[in-house]
């Protein structure tokens, strides 16, 4: 079943290939976890949110917080963690065997007492040993990188606030994180956190404040209460949005607008009117009153800035183990799509012929997947795709995907099983 | 019993092409020319007996054991040559025969290495480099490196240089001597004749003959070419000729040319004496013999325009005029 010889040779005349789409997916891998900045991405796809209007902005805040696994499950296994391998497995299958049948050197192989049943069982095993030792390589730089830039793959990770002031007073990053008041206690500190996380220090000082009391404030209005403060508040952010000549949504994203225009806050403030009648009869004067009210609004505007940090924080977080289910998903469905490429492999006597069918059905799978995307017309094909089975998006937001797995796992069984088969069986032209 | 059996072996692809009921044996310690142009099957039987194709009808044996059902276990004797010479690219020489080596078991490489200096091979480049020359070379020390009792060679010697094709043969005659059984395909009359016991000559997928070599080379029809010194001497000769129509004549006239008084004339061993006595009574230019070579025959199979019809008649070869 298994010769030593021919998977020794099969590997010196392939890994060559291997090294090179395992050094590009591990670099693409690399780069896009390095990249990614929790707060850039958030703010970027709530300006995204504001640029495209309301109807966007919903399907955006529909997303939430995007954390690293949101963001490598949209990205890199969404596209390149199966394109690439995919081209790899294509590549190596073809020069398995039909290549070397087209060639005529699989005539040395068979004039000795070898079994062509060890033959393509070996040459098998060497395609599955490569798809899993790439996604092994990929999974632990992966990881690796995860903890070296965000440090978030293993133990805590650090804000941005965190690193920057550790980084300007050498101070040790986890002391600062555990005991949050040496920043607090600390003006300078509190001006470079409030930098690096790109807010205003009154709205850092409460973030910071709240953090060490341990989480947000609990709300203590009912729904209904809770409604009306709604209704009230954007009654504050619509006037202010029509003093700057905005949108409401492009405001919402942006409340620290309002904070820095006296008019607008204003406006603001007098059209929300969020202090409660009994307060406001205690002001001895209107312009006392107008200045409860401004107060009163800012308020709610930096509360609601400090919850979006809170948001920004947790984009942090970090799941090994959704990380490690992308990972196994792309490894299936790149298994059974070598179950496809090895079996055209074994079918045909022409590499050309190989190459075609081996490429051309997992390219149709993929094209397929992306048009079922594209509107509920064309739904239907995602039927006609298995590329369908794998679906990053399912893993990270808590969907069902084992049994697709199993699938495609059986799928990627039983085509190299078949290929095995057909290959014993088949005239060679040697 | 033979130790490669072919019986009726057919294998149709269509448009005309293929093999189609293929019989023949090659007995211990023969070595058997199987002769063809490209294209006429050759090849295709070849695939048969290594059992790399499942025959449509027939089968082929090889020690006793069918080919197709016992592939891997008739290669533990049997050296194979291919036609084309395709290495795996990524190999060098050296990690080729290695490889081979491994997969067949080997451990004792002194023959191997004897192999390699009597075709003096240099194995230590990589395959994609070598010349068309070496890299045969190469495949015939993979060939006979496990000293097989067997081997098939498809045109073993195209692409080798007249030198090294002496050497090829000369090697083929010492195997043969070691009692090795060979089954040699190819178009090269040279080495056919140099080396074969029996022939099988295979045009359009169907044998078309088969016969023992040495009654080709000792044929006992002998084939002259004669000039007649004069125009009249020449038609003096064409006039007895028709005269002697009905009585015995000595000789059989294969074709004439005028222009240049020549006749081409068949004598059997037989009658050479008798022969010799009635053309003194004529005036010559010369008098030769025109060797009757395996080529000949072989091309009278291909080349229809041909005067001479060569038939086979009891595994004896009959020169008739046609």
């Amino acid at each position: 079943m298994f010769n030593k010889t021919i998977f020794k040779q099969t590997f010196k005349s392939n890994y060559k290939l291997w090294l090179i789409f395992t050094a590009a997916l591990c670099a693409m891998s690399v780069l896009i976890i390095a990249q990614f900045d929790p707060i850039q991405i958030n703010s970027m796809m709530d300006m995204i949110a504001s640029a495209f209007g309301d109807a966007m902005g919903d399907v955006l805040s529909g997303i939430g917080t995007i954390t690293l696994n949101n963001m490598l499950s949209g990205t890199f296994y969404g596209m390149l963690a199966v394109v690439l391998p995919v081209i790899f497995v294509v590549l190596t299958a073809n020069g398995l065997i039909a290549a070397q049948v087209d060639k005529g050197s699989m005539a040395y192989t068979l004039s000795t007492p070898i079994k062509r049943r060890t033959v393509a069982t070996t040459k098998g095993i060497y395609l599955i040993t490569a798809i899993f030792m790439m996604f092994l390589v990929v999974s632990l730089v992966g990881l690796a990188t995860v903890q070296v830039t965000q440090g978030s793959a293993f133990g805590d990770a650090y804000t941005a606030d965190v690193k920057g002031v550790s980084k300007e007073f050498g101070w040790d990053k986890a002391t600062v994180a555990g005991n949050l008041n040496m920043i607090l206690e600390n003006p300078e500190a509190v001006t470079r956190g409030a930098e690096a996380r790109k807010i205003d220090e009154d709205v850092y000082k409460l973030y910071l404040q709240q953090k060490i009391d341990g989480g947000t404030n609990q709300t203590t209005m009912t729904p209904g209460e809770m409604a009306e403060f709604q209704q009230k508040f954007l009654a504050g952010i619509t006037a202010a949005a029509e003093v700057l000549d905005t949108s409401v949504t492009g405001l919402t994203s942006n409340l620290a607008k309002i904070k820095n225009n006296a008019l607008a806050l204003e406006a603001a403030a007098i059209a929300a009117d969020l202090v409660p009648k009994e307060t406001l009869a205690l002001a001895p004067n209107e312009e006392v009153a107008l200045e409860m009210q401004k107060a009163a609004f800012v308020g709610v505007i930096n509360a609601q800035l400090v919850s979006k940090q809170f948001t920004l924080d947790a984009g942090l977080n970090f799941s090994v183990q959704e990380y490690l289910t992308l990972n196994l998903g792309a490894v299936l469905l790149i298994f059974a799509t070598s179950g496809i490429a090895f079996f055209c492999s074994c079918i045909f006597n022409s590499a050309n012929n190989s190459l075609a069918l081996g490429a051309g059905i997992p390219v149709a799978f993929y094209l397929f997947q992306m048009m079922s995307g594209f509107g509920e017309g064309l739904e239907f094909l995602k039927y006609f795709s298995m590329n369908t089975l794998y679906d990053p998006n399912a893993i990270v937001s808590g969907g069902s995907f084992w049994i697709q797995f199993l699938v495609l796992a059986l799928i990627g069984v039983v085509l190299y099983v078949l290929a095995v088969q057909v290959f014993k069986e088949k005239d060679l032209p040697l | 019993m033979p130790v490669i059996q072919v019986e009726n072996l057919t294998k149709d692809f269509g448009h005309g092409r293929g093999v189609f009921n293929v019989s023949f044996n090659v007995e211990k310690g023969e070595v058997y020319g199987f002769l063809g142009p490209n294209g006429a099957g050759k090849t295709t039987t070849i695939r048969h007996i290594m059992g790399f194709s499942r025959p449509q009808t027939g089968c082929t044996i090889v020690n006793g054991m069918n080919s197709w059902k016992n592939y891997h276990e008739i290669q533990r004797n049997l050296g194979y040559l291919p036609g084309e010479i395709a290495l795996p690219d990524s190999l060098t020489g050296t990690q080729f025969i290695k490889m081979m080596a491994d997969l067949r078991k080997m451990s004792d490489m002194t023959y191997t290495e004897s192999l390699i200096k009597r075709f003096e091979l240099e194995p230590s480049g990589g395959l994609k480099r070598m010349s068309l020359g070496m890299k045969r070379k190469l495949a015939i020390v993979t060939a006979f490196m496990h000293d097989p009792a067997v081997l098939v060679l498809d045109e073993p010697t195209s692409g080798l240089d007249p030198v090294m094709q002496d050497t090829f043969i000369e090697f083929i005659r010492t195997e043969k001597k070691r009692g090795k059984t060979i089954l040699l395909s190819s178009h090269i009359f040279s080495e056919v004749d140099a080396t074969c016991d029996k022939i099988s000559i295979i045009k359009d997928g169907k044998l078309v003959s088969t016969f023992v070599a040495d009654d080709l080379r000792h044929s006992k029809t002998k084939t002259f070419k004669i000039e007649f010194r004069s125009k009249d001497e020449f038609e003096r000769f064409q006039t007895d000729h028709s005269n002697l129509e009905n009585a015995h004549i000595p000789y059989e006239l294969a074709s004439v040319k005028e222009q240049r008084n020549q006749v081409n004339i068949h004598i059997d061993d037989a009658d050479v004496n008798e022969f010799i006595k009635l053309i003194s009574g004529y005036s010559l230019k010369f008098f030769s013999e025109i060797k009757f070579t395996l080529e000949d025959y072989f091309m009278s199979f291909y080349d229809k325009n041909r005067q001479t019809n060569t038939a086979l008649d009891g595994g004896k070869i009959v020169n008739a005029v046609n």
